[in-house]
């Protein structure tokens, strides 16, 4: 199974969405769906999309036929109202059928490989496929946070011990480490698919994190809120020339043309010397960890300490510094001059985040968790299912290490805690 | 010294007489190479320093393997076994491993006999203190005592006698085992090339005379009935002839350690070498396992013929006197006479990232390593590397292909690939979970699974060609006869998803002549029937992964150059330099993204034009 499947416009309600399908039996994929047959290549067909709940959609759409596509295979362009929940759950359904999820950059990265693009082209491919993986995992994160990223920690957790607990009973003979309880093993199982089936996400929460995130920051009295009320056109942040007036971080949604995304108004860079300011780092460092671009602030008419300059290069993100006063010593790179009275500079640094932002796309990310999660419980309810029936428990294993590696690739990859750690720690075994 | 006369000339020298060295040293010389196998002492050929055992879950796996591709551990162990058990007998068929018990001087007295036998192989005393390379490519090497031999590949499977140093107490003595020189000189030599070293430690248990311990406390371990052979092609039926029993410690003999802890050589400071997760020592399971009262012992014979027990499970570094005490609490032990004290070793282990998947040493030429000296642990982990290093080394000399086994296709293909490509922190031991495709995996069909491998590698003999194209034939007959057949409006193959179903209950429902199928045959294809859902669906893992696999990395690319790549994932592959991107994906922090970018990068050089 070849066919991947993506949103192509973007995370925001318009007159149309696009859902991109490519893959070598994309059509087949569709029929379930639509209820037109016989399309021709590079024509807009009509038709409409009937969803789970049986409400049909007008919808349209365009097939390219390969090669004659932007990816070489298959290519069918399925056109949506504009509405993202309405993407969202389209994508969800084809997720269940015989479509994947597109991986970052995937679309490019076949085109390229099929000989659609130019030699040169592949060094743009290569960074474009590391720059989105990395937005999106930070949005899975975003999309995960608080109460759902504890609860997915906890069920790699109690998969670990499962998957220790039937490996220890595999490797060691009961005489070496005494008799493993079949029914706790049964009872730990369900105890995780519990967790799981609680762990759906809420579909407000994946909506408002889908925004591509645009953190100001930089150290204090810099013009951070003042930029950002330059960026919103209205005094939204209270501005002050006290250190630290902004306390809690603000958000707003912000139309750059090309999109929307959500501009972060943070507190100051400067280092914890007392207990309060602490709290606000820490604040910071969770604001850090959501964002998917970095505006930093400059003030040109005070001296910029090198502590400052180091901090601008050390950000792992997409990054702009700006100046807000001139001086013409300094050399970053993406350095933008604006004047916030006059609001010189404003429109290059909207330019700059339409670049920026046509590099990243999250908006199936909401569909990709939910097939994940499915394919998770899926694993987890065959492998109990097999255990129940006395059934080899090396094959109950196999399942229940899939489900680890989804669980684990939706955590991102540094995250894998070792099973037989947790079996060496339980069972003392040794010559 | 290099102007000196060569004694002799040899195609391929193996400089250790250990199971590594041993499977090295036969895999060459059979295969057409003129080869000599240097060892200190030549009595103490395919010694067994540890447990007398061989075999054990996943380990079982490996030595069918190393059989059905034509080593020789499988046919020496089958027959020097004094106790034989299939473990995991009750579970499912991919976890069962067959293990047994072996007389160790017979072992190595067998080993010994079938060494001096082949053709083009010499066997000599010596110690080798010097490699002599010539621009990073091996050419021979030289004795202690000042012969020369020179060698197109040299393979090295010195086990812990590289600066190796035994701890009991607080006595602690360089030695390569209890009461044997370690390799000083060939350390140094070594340390010379400038390569990734570090210091790894294991230990064994005390041996004890049989007359001093009183069995009627004891409880007695059975061994099998029907016991299964390694090899095979063996054709003698293998007989239990000994006991194996087990023991507990008390609360009295923890105290005793407890109390004396820091007398231990692992405790009071003389080890530094990292130890080993599973396999800790007595002291050990004091210390992390406080609450538990009692461990278990093994009592396990040494041979046949010998008056001397193992103690399985009482491995330590404690002083001699201490380890009487401590012996002395165990009801049974009472009256305990120790022929020879436990002790802890310390030695050196070259990091196995710095080898190809070949054995072969990525930056020296016909230099090769196998066994403890790479970190693995265990005879069997041992004998597979010196396999693979053995036909490697005779493959490269006659220009072909290197031998490779998959992850898919043996526990010999997973524990080659985790040594080259894992972090290893620890001695490596071959574990069924390491290998994914352990469905696959099972030591009932490795003559099966390996039969196309073997042939190509031409270890294997006429009679088992045969056997097993026989077998492969009588197995797909028998299945032909079942698929598609119907018994009371039921499809006859799905009779056989109950967990209890026999496929001998079948043949006789459906009339199938069962005589004309041998028993593992019949096992064969039950196995094969019964669980065809998820052996399908690994196969089809199989198949996807494999276009992964078959992508090339070639040895001087230069990761540095490729647009994208995380910077760790640069370091790391830099430093590990996989084969290909199979590889390249199970290296730790490597993300699916920079196995797609490192795609998009050998798509795009290899259509770069040739630099002019």
């Amino acid at each position: 199974m070849d066919n991947i499947a993506a949103i192509a416009t973007g995370n925001q309600y318009s007159e149309l969405g696009i859902i991109r399908l490519s893959g070598s039996s994309v059509v087949s994929a569709l029929n379930g769906f639509i209820d037109v047959v016989d399309y021709k290549p590079r024509m807009y067909t009509p038709c409409y999309f009937t969803l789970k709940d049986n409400i049909a959609y007008p919808a349209g759409i365009v097939y390219f036929k390969a090669p004659h596509s932007y990816t070489g295979e298959d290519v069918i362009e399925l056109h949506l109202p504009g509405n993202p929940v309405l993407l969202d759950d389209v994508c969800r359904e084809l997720f269940k059928a015989d479509v994947e999820p597109a991986q970052p950059g995937e679309f490019t990265k076949r085109a390229f490989l099929n000989g659609k693009m130019d030699l040169t082209q592949a060094r743009s491919v290569m960074q474009l496929i590391q720059s989105s993986d990395e937005s999106q995992r930070r949005h899975a994160l975003t999309m995960l946070e608080g109460d759902t990223s504890d609860k997915l920690q906890k069920i790699a957790e109690g998969l670990v011990s499962v998957i220790g607990l039937l490996q220890a009973s595999l490797e060691f003979s009961p005489d070496e480490i005494g008799a493993i309880d079949a029914q706790e093993i049964h009872q730990l199982l369900k105890n995780i698919i519990k967790m799981c089936q609680e762990t759906t996400p809420s579909e407000g929460s994946q909506r408002s994190g889908n925004f591509t995130r645009v953190l100001i920051t930089g150290a204090s009295n810099t013009g951070k809120s003042s930029l950002f009320n330059a960026l919103c056109k209205k005094r939204r942040s209270f501005v002050s020339p006290e250190p630290h007036s902004t306390r809690d971080s603000i958000e707003a949604v912000l139309d750059i043309g090309s999109g929307q995304v959500c501009l972060v108004d943070s507190c100051g860079t400067h280092l914890a010397d007392d207990e309060f300011r602490y709290g606000l780092q820490k604040q910071y460092r969770n604001l850090i960890e959501q964002a998917d671009v970095a505006i930093v602030c400059f003030n040109g008419s005070t001296a910029i300490d090198l502590e400052q300059i180091n901090y601008y290069k050390n950000i792992n993100l997409p990054k702009i510094a700006i100046i807000t006063h001139r001086n013409t010593d300094l050399d970053l790179d993406n350095m933008l001059f604006i004047d916030l009275i006059t609001g010189d500079g404003l429109g290059a640094l909207n330019n700059a985040l339409i670049d920026i932002v046509s590099k990243t796309n999250t908006a199936s990310l909401g569909a990709q968790w939910s097939k994940s999660h499915a394919d998770i419980l899926e694993r987890l309810e065959q492998a109990l299912e097999m255990l129940q029936n006395d059934e080899p428990e090396e094959f109950a294993v196999t399942f229940l290490e899939e489900a680890k590696d989804i669980l684990d690739n939706l955590r991102g990859s540094e995250v894998s805690e070792d099973i037989l750690d947790g079996v060496f720690k339980r069972f003392c075994v040794g010559k | 010294m290099q102007n000196k006369t060569p004694l002799e000339n040899y195609d391929i020298i193996v400089v250790g007489g250990g199971h590594a060295g041993c499977e090295a040293a036969a895999s060459s010389a059979r295969l057409g190479c003129k080869t000599l196998l240097l060892t200190m002492y030549i009595d103490l050929l395919a010694h067994m320093p540890c447990n007398p055992s061989v075999g054990g879950t996943a380990r079982g796996q490996m030595v069918r393997e190393i059989d059905a591709l034509g080593g020789l551990m499988g046919k020496i162990a089958d027959r020097c076994a004094v106790h034989s058990r299939l473990l995991n007998h009750t579970k499912g068929p991919a976890v069962q491993s067959p293990r047994c018990q072996v007389d160790r001087f017979v072992y190595r007295n067998e080993m010994q006999r079938e060494l001096m036998r082949i053709d083009n192989l010499f066997l000599k005393q010596g110690e080798v203190s010097n490699l002599i390379l010539e621009d990073n490519k091996i050419k021979g090497i030289i004795t202690k005592d000042m012969r020369f031999y020179t060698a197109k590949a040299v393979i090295l499977t010195a086990g812990t006698f590289l600066g190796g140093e035994v701890h009991i107490g607080q006595n602690s003595q360089v030695s390569g085992r209890a009461g044997e020189t370690a390799s000083v000189e060939l350390s140094k030599s070594l340390q010379q090339l400038n390569l990734d070293i570090k210091r790894f430690k294991t230990g064994t248990p005390p041996r004890v005379t049989k007359r001093s311990l009183d069995f009627t406390k004891f409880e007695i371990q059975d061994a099998d009935e029907n016991p299964t052979k390694f090899s095979f092609t063996a054709q003698k039926t293998l007989v239990n002839s000994k006991h194996c029993w087990m023991a507990y410690t008390t609360e009295q003999t923890q105290q005793i350690v407890a109390d004396n802890i820091k007398s231990s050589s692992l405790y009071g400071g003389q080890i530094e070498g990292t130890g080993v997760r599973y396999c800790p020592s007595f002291e050990d399971k004091v210390v992390r396992f406080a609450d538990k009262t009692r461990h278990h012992i093994f009592i396990e014979p040494e041979g046949d013929r010998s008056e001397e027990l193992y103690l399985n499970g009482l491995s330590n570094s404690l002083p001699p006197e201490i380890q009487d005490k401590m012996l002395r609490s165990i009801p049974g032990f009472e009256n305990i006479e120790v022929t020879r004290y436990a002790y802890a070793i310390e030695y050196d282990y070259v990091l196995p990232y710095q080898l190809k998947r070949t054995m072969e040493l990525a930056k020296f030429n016909g230099l090769y390593l196998a066994g403890q000296i790479v970190g693995s642990s265990g005879y069997e982990e041992a004998a597979a590397q010196g396999l693979v290093a053995g036909v490697n080394a005779v493959h490269k000399l006659q220009n072909k292909k290197p031998f490779v086994l998959e992850r898919s296709e043996a526990y010999i293909g997973v524990l080659v690939d985790d040594l080259v490509t894992k972090d290893i922190q620890e001695p490596y031991r071959m574990f069924t979970s390491s290998a994914e495709y352990r469905i696959l995996l099972r030591h009932d069909n490795a003559d099966i699974r390996l039969y196309d491998t073997a042939c190509r590698v031409g270890l294997i003999d006429d009679n088992f060609k045969e056997k097993t194209k026989s077998k492969i034939k009588a197995i797909k007959d028998l299945t032909s006869q079942i698929e598609g057949r119907w018994i009371e409006g039921k499809e006859a193959v799905n009779l056989l998803n109950m967990p209890k179903a026999k496929l001998t209950d079948l043949i006789e429902k459906l009339s199938i002549e069962k005589a004309k199928y041998a028993d593992d045959v019949i096992k064969h294809v039950e196995i094969e029937l019964k669980y065809r859902t998820y052996i399908k669906r690994q196969l089809a893992q199989v198949e996807r992964n494999l276009k992964m696999e078959r992508v090339n990395l070639p040895d001087d690319l230069d990761y540095d150059k490729v647009d994208g790549l995380k910077n760790e994932a640069r370091e790391k592959l830099n430093k590990l330099r996989p084969a290909d991107l199979g590889q390249a994906s199970r290296i730790a922090g490597i993300s699916p993204a920079d196995i797609a970018i490192l795609t998009v990068y050998m798509r795009g050089i290899k259509k770069l034009p040739r630099k002019v």
